[in-house]
């Protein structure tokens, strides 16, 4: 009999209507239903609002964003305030997917309307700048030590250094000690030699040459008479 | 690139940044373990952004449903477990019990009731091989990340070689600006690792693919060896979980069951008991892990520069190219539901293997926690609803409510505690059909609460202090958008046809 009403108090529950509002999260508003329609973009951003300290929302906002092909300003920044708000570690691997979504839609983009080569320039000029602004400092080091009444030359042969490997080098960098400088002399050397070889291998090839050419001469001259004799 | 100019950056973008400089300036050994933790947790995460990309993740509705069912059935066993002796009528159970040990398979293994054993050494040696089987896969399948950045390097340096002496000085003044911890584009990145950078850099000079992304999903889409490292992991963590994790954790009887008798001896009992134990070791963070970073497949943004100069509108939403969790019916929107529901089934498996039924109050223990878990499993189901599809939704809430009301109905066979009595099997019987209609009835109406809510939100007093709950309301919306759109397109197809069909079931109840 128990089971009985608990069944018929189950189905009961089920088929009236107020038992559905299990919450009262959910209020029926239906004369302002029309005025009050949002779209997702616009839920999620009240929503983020209501949960500033959710970095869950946050990511799922994000990751809704990608499916509805919102701008992707947007989803970067729904990715940078998750991150603000140290995610659990099944977020921070949404966070990752999200961002790789990001990366390949912005790369592909870029690739085709040709920014990869600006961006390359961009970022080389800036790094030309800072590279000269860095050698001038220390060409106004070497000349305010040289000015000095007794200056160190140890730290004035530092300074000097330090703007040839700027300038010249890239040993800096990688810790080794062969230089694109070097190189270059290098290379050059092996070629003046290489061409002086070749220079000298010619002319003896050519002197040889004329050499042969000569005897061959004379002896056509040699044997002139003797023709004309038998002619 | 936007992010590139974002000054922010995350506590752990912030560590790595640190400890790659002290790791050049000091190299003191936390600064060096830190930045090896996060470089295997680049690993990880790409790893499970391959599987995540790989076809075999997919799951359709039907291989879903079989799952859920076999699933079901398993934690059905807790139930009516004959190890334990509850006292149900057997006329009316045993069928059930014989369809639930086809599921159980253990249960063949290790026996069901008086004639349990503590394991036989090939059963949990085979499943300990099975397991680290799959850990030598996920190996096998990182390396293969891993060679596939360092090849992505390489022909990164292979297009550096053919550019002027000038260039490469200044590129690499580049890397030295980096080292000296000055911002930079690449270390702004909220996910801020040297491998990624460089795979990234290594695209964008080769004019090749994209990003790391591109070379995930192509690897995922080609490899076998993640197919197969895929498809494992998903049947093992989801319908081989509990039989695997019996049989692995079965040596350890010995230790609880002092009653069991076995023609064993010390050391090869002893072998077993690591043999399973190592064999856990492999298999549970590859589970938890599969069932954590979870992520929809297929998740792409469209180039917005084919579509300025196509002059369309980026924000503009269409059903066919909407790509999300859809395909796979197993996707779910939140993983920590479903790595609560793992954790569950694997705890009460491993309390259920390990517990003797020697008295009434540990049977009493077990159906209480059973029925909690059950409960829980319900309550949470009913209220976050996890699955994407919300036919799973609806399916899962109907399984979760037969499971609570099987745990109710063994309460009342304990009360009773007579095998003779019939009450708590019609009980179950009885009722399970009507609570499984009546939850799905429940999840509908819900679903349509959280609609309206989402219409009026605006206008709503009352603000929605739940993270989760905020994230269904977003996703019950989207989804009835979808459908909509989705039914708007259908009725547009069949008046440009002149037919008057009716949509198929596949594209109406697509979410």
């Amino acid at each position: 009999m128990n089971a009985v009403r608990i069944v018929y108090s189950a189905v009961n529950a089920s088929l009236s209507a107020d038992t559905f509002c299990l919450d009262n999260l959910f209020p029926t508003t239906e004369n302002t239903k029309k005025e009050a329609d949002l779209s997702p973009v616009e839920l999620l951003q009240l929503f983020c609002a209501h949960l500033p300290k959710s970095s869950l929302i946050q990511c799922q906002a994000a990751r809704y964003c990608i499916e509805l092909r919102a701008h992707r300003q947007k989803i970067a920044m729904h990715l940078v305030q998750a991150a603000a708000k140290r995610p659990s570690l099944d977020l921070q691997f949404s966070m990752f997917c999200i961002q790789s979504v990001l990366d390949e839609s912005y790369d592909s983009d870029a690739q085709q309307l040709g920014l990869h080569r600006y961006l390359k320039f961009r970022n080389l000029n800036l790094q030309a700048s800072k590279e000269v602004v860095t050698a001038a400092r220390c060409q106004q080091r070497f000349f305010t030590e040289l000015l000095l009444p007794t200056p160190d030359m140890q730290r004035m042969r530092e300074q000097g250094r330090v703007g040839f490997d700027y300038m010249f080098t890239d040993a800096r960098v990688n810790g080794s000690a062969e230089t694109p400088l070097l190189t270059v002399i290098v290379t050059f050397l092996v070629l003046c030699v290489a061409l002086q070889l070749m220079n000298e291998s010619l002319s003896a090839a050519n002197g040889l040459f004329l050499q042969s050419l000569k005897i061959h001469k004379n002896a056509e001259v040699s044997n002139l008479p003797a023709c004309r004799n038998y002619l | 690139m936007e992010l590139d100019g974002l000054s922010h950056t995350t506590a752990s973008a912030d560590s790595s940044k640190q400890s790659r400089r002290h790791g050049i300036n000091g190299g003191s050994v936390v600064n060096l373990l830190q930045q090896a933790g996060l470089t295997c947790r680049h690993y990880w995460f790409l790893l499970f952004a391959a599987v995540n990309s790989s076809p075999a993740a997919a799951t359709d509705t039907v291989t879903a449903v079989i799952a859920c069912v076999i699933q079901t059935l398993q934690v059905l066993w807790f139930a009516f477990s004959t190890a334990h002796q509850f006292p149900w009528n057997s006329t009316y159970v045993d069928f059930l019990i014989q369809l639930i040990k086809v599921t159980r398979f253990d249960l063949f293994i290790d026996g069901s009731g008086a004639d349990s054993t503590n394991g036989t050494l090939a059963a949990v040696a085979l499943s300990a091989i099975s397991a680290w089987i799959l850990a030598a896969l996920a190996s096998i399948v990182i390396y293969q990340l891993y060679v596939l950045g360092t090849a992505s390097e390489r022909s990164l340096r292979r297009s550096r070689a053919g550019s002027a002496i000038a260039v490469q000085s200044l590129e690499s003044n580049t890397s030295s600006l980096r080292s000296d911890g000055q911002a930079s584009a690449q270390t702004s990145r909220i996910f801020d690792f040297s491998m990624r950078s460089s795979l990234h850099d290594a695209s964008r000079s080769t004019g090749g693919q994209g990003g790391t992304s591109v070379d995930v999903v192509h690897f995922a889409a080609h490899s076998t060896t993640l197919s197969v490292f895929t498809a494992l992991l998903k049947w093992c963590s989801t319908v081989l979980l509990m039989p695997m994790v019996a049989l692995l954790i079965a040596p350890l009887r010995m230790f609880a069951f002092t009653t069991l008798t076995s023609t064993d001896s010390g050391a090869l009992e002893y072998t077993k008991v690591i043999i399973g134990l190592a064999g856990l070791l492999a298999l549970l963070p590859l589970v938890l892990s599969y069932h954590t970073f979870r992520w929809p497949r297929l998740l792409r943004l469209p180039n917005s520069a084919l579509s300025i100069a196509a002059n369309a509108q980026p924000s503009a939403v269409k059903p066919s190219d909407v790509a999300s969790g859809v395909n796979d019916a197993l996707a779910v929107a939140n993983t920590r539901f479903n790595l609560l529901f793992t954790l569950m089934n694997a705890s009460l498996t491993a309390i259920y293997t390990l517990t003797p039924a020697t008295s009434a109050m540990t049977r009493w223990v077990l159906c209480s926690l059973f029925l909690t878990s059950s409960v829980i499993k319900l309550a949470l189901t009913y209220r976050y609803m996890p699955h994407y599809n919300f036919s799973m939704v609806r399916l899962h809430a109907a399984t979760q409510a037969v499971l609570c009301w099987a745990g109710f109905a063994l309460t009342i066979t304990l009360m009773y505690h007579d095998a003779s009595q019939v009450a708590g099997a019609l009980l179950f019987w009885t009722g399970s059909p009507l609570v499984a209609a009546v939850v799905v009835l429940l999840v509908t109406q819900r679903r349509s609460n959280l609609l309206q809510y989402a219409r009026d939100a605006r206008c709503s007093k009352d603000k929605i202090t739940d993270e989760h709950v905020a994230e269904l309301v977003v996703r019950v919306m989207l989804s009835e958008l979808k459908q909509d759109e989705l039914l708007q397109h259908g009725s547009t197809d069949t008046n440009e046809r002149g037919t008057n069909c009716v949509f198929s079931s596949e594209r109406v109840f697509v979410c």
